[in-house]
């Protein structure tokens, strides 16, 4: 048996008997674990509140390779987010994060880009004030690169040549976009030049800079069905995330009350 | 499992499934079971079958009840103006235990959990909202202060705006007893903002 002091993220936790806690953490060191935490819904247990989901935390936890359940026996917040919570859209967003992540990663093996990047894409959602869910397509962009299928949202798969300015149709048997020519009146959907350039554009920004941008209702939802799309023909298991549908849903009744 | 009875086997393993409830605990509860007399087993049946037959949700609050309206809504003695909203009927018997609120009750049924694929409408939101017809004054939301619970109390405070005069959260912070020192950096700072006037 083996302890481990690591940092970690809170996935996921489920309730324990009376006052224990199962927990699935995203560690920088070795991937995903899960690990009971004895006693943590106990008001004066030593975990307090920093075993909910979204979490940064630094562990402590004894790792036994034969378990299933690892044993937590410290934790303590790095990272607090205090605006991410009770705030409805953030908290979607960042459960989407979460949950497009746990679908992704398998098993123990550490991933420290991904790690970092959900760190950052946290951080940065408990800071954003204007436009956060382009953090989220941050995150989705560079996500997916990391998992080996970056997008090329700048020109058409088949013949090379620029949609930023002519825009695409998304092909799934081609796994990406391709002019309205080599479409060939196929069909699929249509994302415009200015969604594409906002993609695009994202693939090479800085994470601060991802919530800056200003979409107009078209390009948002263009946008949207670009990822849900593209996640869809290469990673079909990953969607559809029930996180995203409550902050749609939210948008939607955000939008008719105003 | 090595049992030389199968009712006794299936017992223990029924006991098992109960939360908080392991083989070896499920173990004695049978052993007793067959160690006491005959009217102990009969009671203990009959009354788990009473309770699935007559222990429904009250039409009103979604307490649980063995009427139409449970005894709470049906008080005389209850503030109606004031409605507390609760995750589950155990929190709604926490705060019932401390004699501490005169008001109505909300039981949502749940939180708002994307993780798990619970949306808002698998609660009792919109039930909630038939309630406000004018004599309720303040709506107290009391779900847990957890990532799910807060989201689901953001939630029914976008849906109740405008519709009651006062929305209000149930405080956050230090428990009684606790010491500043050992708390969480979430805790501390949720305390400091949710500061109330020394009275």
């Amino acid at each position: 048996m083996a302890i481990i002091k690591t940092e970690a993220v809170v996935l996921k936790g489920w309730k324990l008997g009376e006052t224990s806690k199962i927990l699935l953490l995203y560690t920088k060191d070795h991937g995903r674990v899960k690990a009971v935490a004895k006693g943590a819904r106990n008001p004066k247990s030593q975990f307090k509140g920093c075993l909910e989901p979204l979490s940064r935390i630094a562990v402590i936890y004894y790792d036994k390779p034969a378990r299933d359940l690892q044993l937590l026996t410290k934790a303590d917040l790095v990272t607090p987010h205090y605006h991410i919570i009770g705030d409805i859209a953030k908290t979607a967003l960042g459960l989407a994060t979460l949950e497009l992540l746990n679908k992704a990663v398998a098993g123990e093996e550490p991933f420290p880009q991904v790690y970092d990047l959900l760190c950052s894409t946290l951080e940065r959602l408990d800071r954003s004030e204007k436009f956060s869910e382009g953090i989220f397509w941050y995150f989705q962009n560079h996500f997916i690169e990391l998992l080996g299928y970056r997008p090329n949202w700048s020109a058409c798969l088949k013949c090379g040549a620029s949609l930023r300015d002519s825009g695409g149709m998304f092909h799934p048997s081609r796994g990406g976009l391709v002019c309205g020519q080599c479409a060939g009146g196929a069909g699929g959907a249509v994302i415009s030049g200015e969604a594409l350039e906002i993609l695009f554009w994202m693939q090479t920004c800085s994470i601060s800079e991802a919530c800056s941008i200003e979409p107009d209702p078209v390009q948002t939802a263009e946008i949207r069905r670009a990822f849900d799309l593209y996640f869809k023909t290469h990673l079909d298991y990953l969607r559809p995330l029930n996180s995203l549908k409550v902050f749609y849903e939210h948008e939607r009744s955000k939008t008719a009350r105003e | 499992m090595d049992y030389s009875s199968k009712s006794l086997e299936d017992l223990v393993i029924a006991f098992s499934k109960l939360p908080g409830i392991g083989l070896k605990s499920a173990q004695r509860m049978a052993l007793h079971l067959l160690e006491a007399g005959k009217e102990e087993s009969e009671h203990l049946a009959q009354t788990i079958l009473a309770l699935k037959e007559n222990v429904r949700a009250c039409t009103i609050c979604f307490n649980l009840t063995e009427e139409e309206v449970c005894s709470i809504c049906r008080s005389a003695r209850r503030d109606k103006q004031i409605i507390c909203v609760v995750e589950e009927p155990k929190d709604l018997m926490a705060i019932e235990k401390t004699g501490g609120f005169t008001g109505l009750y909300h039981v949502l049924g749940g939180t708002i959990s994307p993780l798990d694929g619970v949306e808002a409408a698998d609660l009792t939101c919109r039930q909630l909202l038939d309630r406000l017809d004018g004599t309720v004054r303040e709506v107290i939301i009391a779900t847990n202060p957890t990532v799910e619970g807060e989201m689901t109390a953001a939630h029914l405070h976008d849906l109740m705006l405008g519709k009651v005069d006062r929305i209000t959260r149930i405080a956050r912070g230090i428990p009684f007893g606790g010491a500043l020192e050992f708390n969480d950096m979430v805790t501390v700072v949720k305390a400091l903002e949710g500061r109330s006037d020394y009275s």
